[in-house]
């Protein structure tokens, strides 16, 4: 299971290694399409930190790495963004893009 | 080998899935997104039967069914459907060939995108395809809503529960949206509707600044805005049919007639890529029902309770 991050733990976490947060909110359609691929993906890869951040949990957080759209997904190395995504991935390319990423 | 591949997973896609696979036809659905585009809906209030659902709820549900009744399925983006002497080769984006006796395209259609100078650079930083998926980002800002259908007028609607101002322009005389919207947006204190403007170009710096009029507004050629949700309407997928010889009208949609067959035999066609009336969930997945049964018919030279008789 991707763990599931809030307004204090977020920086912690992300702050070594490899990194793939999900930007995501209950009520968005997309958002639900793209759980159970991250949730997949993220069981398949080691080596890189699964995580998913509610923005309804905290407008700051989502405001402070400008997500205006979600799902967003960001990729982060040693707590800085690499990278990141709009909208909806499906498994092949999601995966593809993290091997680029992270290459 | 399958008897019917649907290339496409909406209401069309699905219906069509479900009755095949009752039909006992070996069935596959191959999908680029599952669910197509009303998982981008908040709220369903006109499929008959759900009061009110979210749509990419009412997908699963679709999803589900097809699934029990034992459709295959492939999340996959189609790029090419070619005839094989009496069947159909269709190939994948990953690569996948698969062959079948009959195809049914319900690949549905995409969103037309905004084309005025800077509306590229500014996607997702402030111009927006999805008033559900990113709306509550704009509480209380400024939104414009680009657009006069229904689409338009429920995108309206959800942006004012967040935002401090929501502007709709279109650049009709009035909004095309159903009477009931209309009515509600009216209704709206803090939404304004610009009828017959257009917008000529959108400016910022990192984000999205302002949108640029065709003419002024209270004498002013620029509205301040955070955000632009375009719904503009939307174009149907029918490049692969074109590829394979399927007969498309003027604005190319499939054309088909009342069995949802195609002027090629063997290629079904269902669901908002036709030139159908009316473009609904609804009426997706009736097609869907009949391109279903029409494949049915044509593989087994049976028909379906006297159908065609």
């Amino acid at each position: 299971m991707a763990v599931e991050l809030n307004e204090d733990n977020f920086k912690q976490s992300t702050k070594t290694g490899k990194a793939v947060v999900d930007f995501y909110a209950d009520w968005c359609g997309p958002c639900q399409m793209m759980k159970p691929i991250f949730e997949k993906v993220g069981k398949e890869l080691k080596g890189v930190n699964f995580f998913k951040f509610n923005v309804d949990n905290s407008a700051e957080v989502a405001s402070e790495y400008s997500v205006r759209s979600i799902p967003t997904i960001i990729f982060m190395k040693d707590g800085k963004e690499v990278d990141r995504v709009l909208g909806l991935m499906y498994e092949e390319d999601f995966k593809a893009k993290i091997s680029s990423v992270f290459k | 080998m399958y008897d019917v591949i649907i290339i496409g997973a909406g209401f069309a896609g699905y219906s069509a899935a479900i009755y095949c696979v009752r039909y006992n036809l070996k069935t596959l659905v191959v999908a680029k997104q599952l669910g197509g585009t009303i998982i981008n809906s908040e709220k369903v209030e006109n499929y008959p039967g759900f009061k009110a659902i979210p749509g990419f709820e009412l997908m699963q549900k679709f999803e589900e069914q097809a699934k029990e009744f034992g459709a295959e399925m492939a999340v996959d983006e189609v790029i090419g459907v070619v005839r094989e002497k009496n069947d159909f080769k269709v190939e994948t984006k990953n690569g996948k060939e698969y062959i079948a006796k009959t195809v049914i395209l319900a690949t549905g259609t995409e969103r037309r995108k905004l084309e005025v100078k800077g509306a590229k650079e500014f996607e997702g930083k402030g111009i927006h395809y999805c008033a559900t998926c990113d709306g509550a980002f704009y509480r209380n800002k400024i939104v414009v809503v680009i657009g006069g259908s229904n689409s338009a007028a429920h995108a309206a609607l959800l942006l004012s529960r967040f935002a401090k101002k929501v502007y709709v322009i279109y650049r009709g005389a009035e909004l095309r949206c159903e009477p009931v919207l209309s009515d509600q947006i009216k209704k709206i204190p803090h939404a304004e509707l610009l009828c017959g403007f257009n917008i000529t170009e959108v400016k910022g710096k990192d984000f999205l600044e302002k949108v640029v009029l065709d003419i002024p507004y209270k004498e002013h050629n620029e509205l301040v805005v955070d955000g632009l949700f375009v719904e503009i309407g939307s174009v149907p997928s029918s490049v692969i049919a074109k590829e394979l010889g399927v007969e498309l009208n003027h604005s190319n949609e499939i054309v088909v007639d009342a069995h949802c067959a195609t002027n090629v035999k063997g290629i079904f066609a269902a669901g908002d890529v036709t030139n159908t009336v009316l473009k609904q969930g609804i009426t997706a997945a009736a097609q869907g029902v009949i391109a279903a049964t029409s494949a049915y018919h044509q593989i087994t030279g049976k028909t379906t309770h006297g159908a065609w008789g």
